[in-house]
């Protein structure tokens, strides 16, 4: 601890750096110990409960010391965070500091003397000295009795002590009914307690909390950014997967004989996205401030959910690349989206989004959030087979349909361009063959 | 006798001159209280920052220059009545660090009873009439304390000290008007720090000249960042203010910290300017070096000087934490003039009643 035989010290505590903020977490540290200091240079970054803050330095010296190192979390306010000193020799001395335990507010006290804490806590103005003993369970706050005007006032004019009654108002507070019945049942006989013993505190609840990842942080402040400034709109089509299975058996004996691996229904439907975004490049685009980009390429983003979270890597220029390409670089992306060791080239760059919850989830159909700067994501859903009505009466016939939900930006896609593309897209879907073309 | 570093410019008038003459004790003296100004704002901060201090609190680090200049050339008998960042200008005006920090702290033996705050400074003995809470208010109240002057042939003037963004308030032209056609001894103060709250001044004035917005009164802008161009100025100014009516003075300052302290200062100007400013305009470094080319003063004297300074401001702060907090009754007193036969009360009337005398 701060012993007397440390050398002339600043102990910088956590700043309390908005007016809500208790505790603070250190983001960054921009000096190391040992830099040299001068007011107004940026110590280290602080989040406080609402923002990210850079917090100042205001002596002119070195850092000796940090104490809460960068990513420590939950610090109270005046908890000491760093040490700074005057002179350069003195740095050394602080190595094996702690501090010492005072967490009372007080930083930058020069002197280590380690006299009693003197000041007290900003005492609240105690109003007269009421007998508490009656009072099982007013809410914490101190000595102030909370009720409402009217209640304080019936009270007044009924010489009814406040501090006798239970509040069964929003977090205890004392209402009029409350009087009420204080008031009826001391008329009735005796002092008989209020009957019911409300528990003000609700079982406590059983939770654990977990720490954002940065990736979570990144997903959940694009998402927010996306829902909150991109105009969506959603269309729902159903399209006809036959003959697209048909398809896909036969390549894939073709495969299996020469001893590939299976191309999945999703490297069909990114194989037909690509090919209807260049039908329709409108949807390839992304909107800024001053004019709209549409992308020459088409890179197709596909969404993998991992442990880590969700990644969204890219294929590039899938409408030039054949099937087995496509289905190979999804594979190898995702292997790698698992493995948490996808690069930025593999998921920069892309313009379009597919997102499947159908195949590997059984999910019907679903609206998907456009991924930023996009314009256009498509979630595709499961393959159900239908009955669908023959010609004549009494007839019938069996087949497959997959719902898919092209979720646009309204500022980029009109709802007609929108219709246009899943037409586009739907026509590759239910004739295959014509992707050969 | 020392050269301002800058020209005046004069708007209706004669600019002074700028050789100002001064001596050594005066050096010193200038250092040592602004050292003394800045390591307080200083420590306000940290307490602020450790919830010692609540609610408003605005900060004078980098304008001292001109709470010290102006000092030099009046007397206490010349009123000074300002808006909120009002701590330096209490301590030039003859308080105690004492009394700024329990005041600051909300302490008995605050300036004003540990009642008022951060923005609420006063020292009637040495007629500094206050710091206020509302933008601009000051200035008229400034006007009127020069009316009270005249009227009472004092042969003392006022100085009203407002910012770069009250500058653009109503109020200061309809009291200027006035002070113009009675003649009355009042100087309004710009303290032009360049940005108001959140705010370049750019965005905020259509014509950054506050010197010349007096339009028939005569201004003059002056190198606030020099105590001894202040000094000057405010000379310069007493002496036009007896003889001829007001007059505006536009401080060319900076201030470091942000507007208040919810303000981090560093969104609307970049971090670059600030440590330029630093750098190569500070007043305390400014008269640091006049101290030590005229040989006042070694480096090591004024290193002592800035340690017992430190050590009088963490006496102060020590000795005004142990002052307690007003009384709960006190809530109720300096709300209304005395005997009246009003009544003062809180929402619960049994409680907490105070009846004046």
């Amino acid at each position: 601890s701060s012993g007397s035989d440390l050398p002339p010290h600043q102990e910088i505590g956590m700043p309390s750096l908005s007016p809500t903020m208790t505790e603070g977490n250190i983001a960054r540290w921009l000096k190391k110990e040992g830099d040299k200091v001068a007011p107004g240079e940026v110590l280290c970054e602080v989040e406080t409960d609402k923002a990210t803050v850079e917090m100042e330095c205001m002596e002119e010296g070195y850092l000796a010391k940090i104490v809460k190192a960068e990513g420590s979390k939950e610090i109270q306010v005046g908890e000491v965070i760093a040490i700074t000193v005057e002179d350069e020799e003195d740095i050394g001395k602080f190595k094996d500091y702690t501090p010492s335990s005072t967490a009372d507010a007080a930083p930058t006290k020069a002197e280590p003397t380690p006299a009693p804490p003197k000041e007290e806590k900003v005492k609240q103005p105690s109003s007269p000295p009421e007998p508490k003993a009656s009072k099982p369970s007013t809410p914490p706050t101190g000595d102030r009795v909370f009720a409402s005007p009217l209640a304080r006032k019936l009270a007044e004019d009924n010489n009814v002590p406040l501090s006798d009654i239970e509040g069964t108002g929003p977090e205890g507070r004392i209402v009029k009914a409350d009087i009420d019945e204080y008031l009826a049942s001391s008329g009735k006989g005796a002092t008989a307690k209020p009957s019911k013993s409300t528990d003000s505190k609700a079982p406590a609840l059983d939770y654990v909390d977990i720490p954002h990842s940065q990736i979570r942080k990144v997903t959940a402040s694009r998402l927010a950014f996306s829902k909150q400034t991109i105009p969506h709109y959603y269309l729902t089509v159903d399209t006809c997967v036959d003959k697209l299975m048909a398809l896909r058996s036969q390549l894939n004996s073709f495969k299996e004989a020469s001893g590939g691996k299976r191309i999945s229904v999703n490297d069909l439907v990114v194989k037909a996205a690509a090919l209807a975004l260049r039908k329709v490049p409108q949807c390839n685009s992304s909107w800024t401030d001053d004019y709209i980009r549409q992308f020459k390429n088409v890179n197709i983003n596909v969404a993998v959910q991992t442990e880590n979270g969700l990644y969204v890597p890219v294929v590039k220029d899938a409408d030039r690349k054949g099937l087995s390409t496509i289905g190979e670089e999804v594979r190898l992306l995702a292997q790698k989206a698992k493995e948490n060791s996808l690069k930025p080239e593999d998921y920069e760059g892309g313009t379009f989004t597919v997102s499947n919850l159908g195949g590997p989830f059984g999910i019907k159909q679903f609206c998907a959030v456009v991924n930023p700067p996009q314009a256009a994501i498509l979630a595709v859903g499961s393959a159900e087979k239908r009955v669908v009505p023959g010609n004549g009466p009494d007839q019938f016939n069996f087949a497959s349909y997959m719902p898919v939900t092209l979720s646009c930006d309204h500022r980029v896609v009109d709802g007609a361009i929108g219709a246009e593309w899943l037409k586009a897209f739907k026509g590759y879907i239910e004739n295959p063959k014509s992707m050969l073309l | 006798t020392i050269e301002t570093s800058l020209p005046f410019t004069a708007h209706l008038c004669d600019p002074p001159s700028r050789s100002v003459e001064s001596s050594s004790q005066e050096l010193l003296d200038f250092f040592r209280t602004m050292a003394l100004m800045r390591r307080m704002e200083i420590a306000a901060d940290s307490l602020y920052k450790a919830k010692l201090i609540r609610g408003f609190c605005h900060l004078y680090d980098g304008q001292e220059a001109v709470a010290i200049g102006m000092e030099a050339a009046i007397t206490k008998k010349d009123a000074i009545i300002t808006a909120y960042r009002d701590h330096c200008i209490f301590l030039g005006r003859g308080g105690s660090l004492h009394e700024v920090f329990s005041e600051l702290m909300g302490r008995q033996a605050g300036c004003s009873k540990g009642k008022g705050g951060s923005m609420h400074f006063y020292k009637k003995e040495s007629s500094f009439y206050g710091g206020h809470g509302i933008v601009g208010a000051q200035v008229p109240l400034g006007c009127g304390i020069a009316f009270a002057q005249k009227y009472n042939k004092e042969e003392a003037v006022t100085f009203a000290l407002y910012g770069d963004g009250a500058a653009n308030q109503g109020q200061l032209f309809e009291a200027l008007n006035i002070s113009a056609l009675w003649d009355l001894p009042a100087i309004l103060v710009c303290e032009n720090n360049h940005y108001g709250m959140g705010t370049a001044e750019w965005r905020a004035a259509k014509s950054p000249s506050y010197y010349k917005r007096g339009d028939y009164v005569p201004g003059l802008k002056v190198d606030g960042m020099d105590a001894f161009a202040v000094k000057q100025a405010c000379k310069f100014a007493k002496q036009h203010a007896l003889e001829k009516g007001p007059i505006i003075l536009e401080m060319d300052t900076y201030r470091y910290h942000g507007h208040s302290m919810s303000d981090p200062g560093s969104t609307y100007r970049t971090r670059d300017e600030i440590s330029g400013v630093r750098q190569e305009r500070d007043p305390i470094e400014r008269i640091k070096k006049l101290v030590l080319s005229h040989d006042l003063a070694t480096e090591k004297e004024l290193k002592d000087m800035e340690k017992e300074i430190r050590k009088e401001v963490d006496d102060a702060i020590a000795k005004a934490k142990d002052c307690p907090m007003p009384e709960p009754s006190e809530l109720f007193t300096n709300v209304y003039v005395k005997g009246f036969g009003t009544e003062s009360f809180g929402p619960d009337r049994k409680e907490v009643k105070a009846s004046l005398p």
